[in-house]
């Protein structure tokens, strides 16, 4: 599904160059449930934002699903991006003054998909969180944790192959992060690929192989596992 | 995906009001002030002769003596001409459709019940020619008939106001009313229903905007027996011993115009000729003295700009309240930027989700049209204060908004207001989402 060669990535100003990532190697296969660990600063956003499409690389290769992602424009990665890529953020980033029905509509509107298809979608994927009753509700009227539901119905309205989670349990208490871990699960069991960076050992635990990044590389590799 | 942006649009300027007012009002500002000076800078340099423009000619003779180098206008001729000339011009034996003008006030005494005369009534002696040449509309009769240019007779041609303020009926042809003096009785020979072309081309003498046109016109081969002093400009550049009436008509002073129709080259250059000669004969009799003694034609468009119709003060203010715009259009920017800035999240997130930068800019410049436009409308209502304070200053009736200055000032808002857009627009969809997503 993933799969990244010698990835290369430099944040240059005036004074300092950064390596956030040098010579990265890493395959995901198709249906795998993956989780990222390491210090702060280690690369571990750097490589979701590249692996996400929203970020460039300096050297190296990634294929996304097969395809050279290094060669698209932005309009090609824009369009990759909102057909494979689901994204989860740790703080939801939800849009504040979008009901939860337009908000999970976002994706769906650059997907040029037909009114009643879309309606249709954004309703299964609201049932599906368990949100449908709350379509009309802004994010602001919704506890954390169903927010970050929200936003994962939002990222799995367009039937995304690969979904990218940045912390999503970061922001909730254990009861709400275990919830949303299950849920997490159950869409890696349906055969989506999931690519989840956490700081929390326990839920990377229970992810199907742990990824450890330093200081830009892959230093350690867990099989946790079997691949669904 | 332009009603989803228009949606969005109208959801941001709602959520940053005041904001979004203050980017509206400095958009309308400088489409209201640039707006009223295009508007009035417009209305002035109309030609209201249309397609006779390059047919009729005002007629100038360098007629002034005692050696002088130079007197008048800048090229030497004075713009009017003597009483003398006019009717020399006038018996000329030339086959050019031609009238002389000039205006005078006069009393009328109204026929209906309990209206008091009027003495403030504008009214212009000409030929025959002058309502073809003007293309004066005739609701009812006509103009004089041809003799009555020879032989002066108490006819006149009156607007249809006028008409119906001294008889109560639009058609009074063949009816009489008093004029001039109030005694002296005229017959109407035609009623048309207004001349008032905007600027005045065909009596500059008296004002380039008059709210008003002349309400009546009577034959001048009325003028000597008449004696009715003019109302306008009267130059000399002698002193001469002026008495009354008659002195005024064999003086050197200027105080009339004179038009003829020449439709193409030839009979152009057959007036001209003709001028020439003129001079001549008149340079034998002691009269032309000076140094240059000259004829001249000029067409109506050159007639206008010769006069300053439109003076440089107004082109001046058109470039300033251009200047004006840009400036309001700078401040928008920087107001744009300020509440884009407050949407990168957003951007961003809409990013991560699958739009491209030129889906994210065209949001945003959707978004500042929609500020453009309501800018465009708010400016519209400032222009038309604008141009009613104009008109109140200058006592004029032009310069009002017309449909083409209407959707002039919209596009020309919603082409300001993208061109403002760009910049911050630019700024949003180039920015890096991956700083705003982790960010949050």
């Amino acid at each position: 599904m993933l799969r990244m060669n010698k990835i290369s990535k430099v944040f240059s100003t005036d004074l300092i160059e950064t390596h956030a990532l040098r010579e990265f190697d890493l395959s995901v296969a198709e249906g795998e449930f993956v989780t990222v660990t390491g210090p702060s600063g280690s690369g571990k956003t750097t490589f979701l934002n590249i692996a996400g499409l929203l970020e460039t690389f300096n050297s190296g290769e990634y294929f996304l699903d097969g395809e050279d992602v290094a060669s698209l424009n932005d309009r090609q990665r824009s369009q990759l991006r909102n057909q494979k890529i689901g994204f989860i953020f740790q703080s939801f980033n939800l849009i504040p003054d979008l009901d939860l029905f337009d908000n999970v509509d976002v994706p769906l509107r650059y997907r040029g998909f037909s009114s009643a298809e879309r309606k249709k979608r954004i309703n299964y994927a609201l049932e599906r969180v368990g949100l449908a009753a709350r379509a009309k509700h802004l994010p602001s009227q919704l506890s954390g944790g169903q927010q970050q539901r929200v936003a994962i119905a939002r990222a799995l309205a367009g039937e995304p192959r690969f979904l990218l989670a940045d912390e999503p349990t970061g922001n909730l208490d254990s009861l709400m992060a275990r919830q949303v871990m299950e849920l997490l699960e159950e869409i890696n069991s349906e055969g989506t690929t999931i690519v989840m960076v956490t700081h929390d050992p326990s839920l990377a635990r229970r992810s199907q192989r742990n990824i450890q990044i330093i200081d830009g590389q892959v230093s350690d590799q867990q099989q946790l596992a079997q691949a669904v | 995906m332009f009603t989803y942006y228009c949606k969005l649009a109208w959801r941001h300027i709602l959520q940053t009001p005041a904001l979004s007012l203050l980017i509206i009002m400095a958009i309308a500002l400088g489409i209201g002030a640039s707006m009223t000076m295009i508007s009035y800078y417009k209305a002035m340099a109309h030609n209201p002769a249309g397609d006779r423009s390059d047919k009729l000619h005002a007629v100038q003779l360098a007629a002034y003596g005692n050696d002088m180098e130079t007197w008048g206008m800048s090229d030497g001729f004075p713009r009017q001409l003597t009483h003398q000339d006019v009717k020399n011009l006038r018996e000329a034996d030339l086959s050019f459709p031609s009238t002389p003008i000039y205006q005078f006030m006069t009393v009328i005494v109204s026929q209906r019940e309990g209206v008091a005369p009027s003495n403030d009534y504008a009214g212009r002696f000409v030929d025959r020619d002058f309502f073809s040449m003007f293309d004066v509309k005739f609701l009812h009769g006509g103009p004089w008939s041809e003799s009555v240019d020879e032989q002066p007779e108490n006819q006149v041609v009156i607007s249809k106001a006028l008409s119906e303020w001294i008889f109560g009926e639009v058609n009074s042809v063949g009816k009489t009313f008093a004029m001039l003096d109030g005694i002296m009785q005229f017959t109407v020979a035609g009623v048309y229903e207004e001349f008032n072309p905007q600027p005045a081309y065909y009596d500059l003498t008296t004002g380039y905007f008059p709210r008003e046109g002349a309400g009546v016109f009577a034959p001048y081969s009325l003028v000597e027996q008449l004696e009715t002093f003019p109302m306008g400009n009267i130059s000399g550049w002698q002193p001469e011993e002026v008495n009354g009436f008659k002195d005024i008509l064999k003086s050197e002073y200027v105080w009339q115009v004179f038009w003829t129709q020449l439709d193409n080259e030839a009979a152009k250059a057959q007036y001209k000729e003709f001028l020439k000669g003129y001079v001549e004969q008149q340079r034998e009799l002691g009269r032309f003295a000076n140094q240059n003694p000259r004829g001249d034609i000029k067409d109506v468009e050159t007639w206008l700009n010769y006069n300053e119709v439109i003076s440089e003060d107004n082109r001046v203010m058109v470039g300033m309240s251009l200047l004006f715009l840009l400036v309001c259009l700078v401040n928008a920017v920087g107001l744009l930027l300020a509440k884009f800035m407050r949407k990168m999240n957003e951007a961003g997130v809409r990013r991560a989700l699958g739009a491209s930068k030129g889906q994210i800019f065209s949001q945003y410049l959707v978004e500042v049209g929609m500020l453009g436009f309501f800018g465009g409308l708010v400016g519209l209502l400032l222009a038309s204060i604008g141009l009613w304070a104009v008109r109140e200053l200058y006592g004029t009736d032009i310069a009002r908004l017309d449909f083409s200055l209407f959707i002039g000032a919209l596009l020309l808002s919603l082409l300001a207001s993208l061109l403002t857009g760009i910049l911050p627009a630019l700024r949003v969809c180039n920015s890096n989402p991956s700083i705003f997503l982790k960010a949050q």
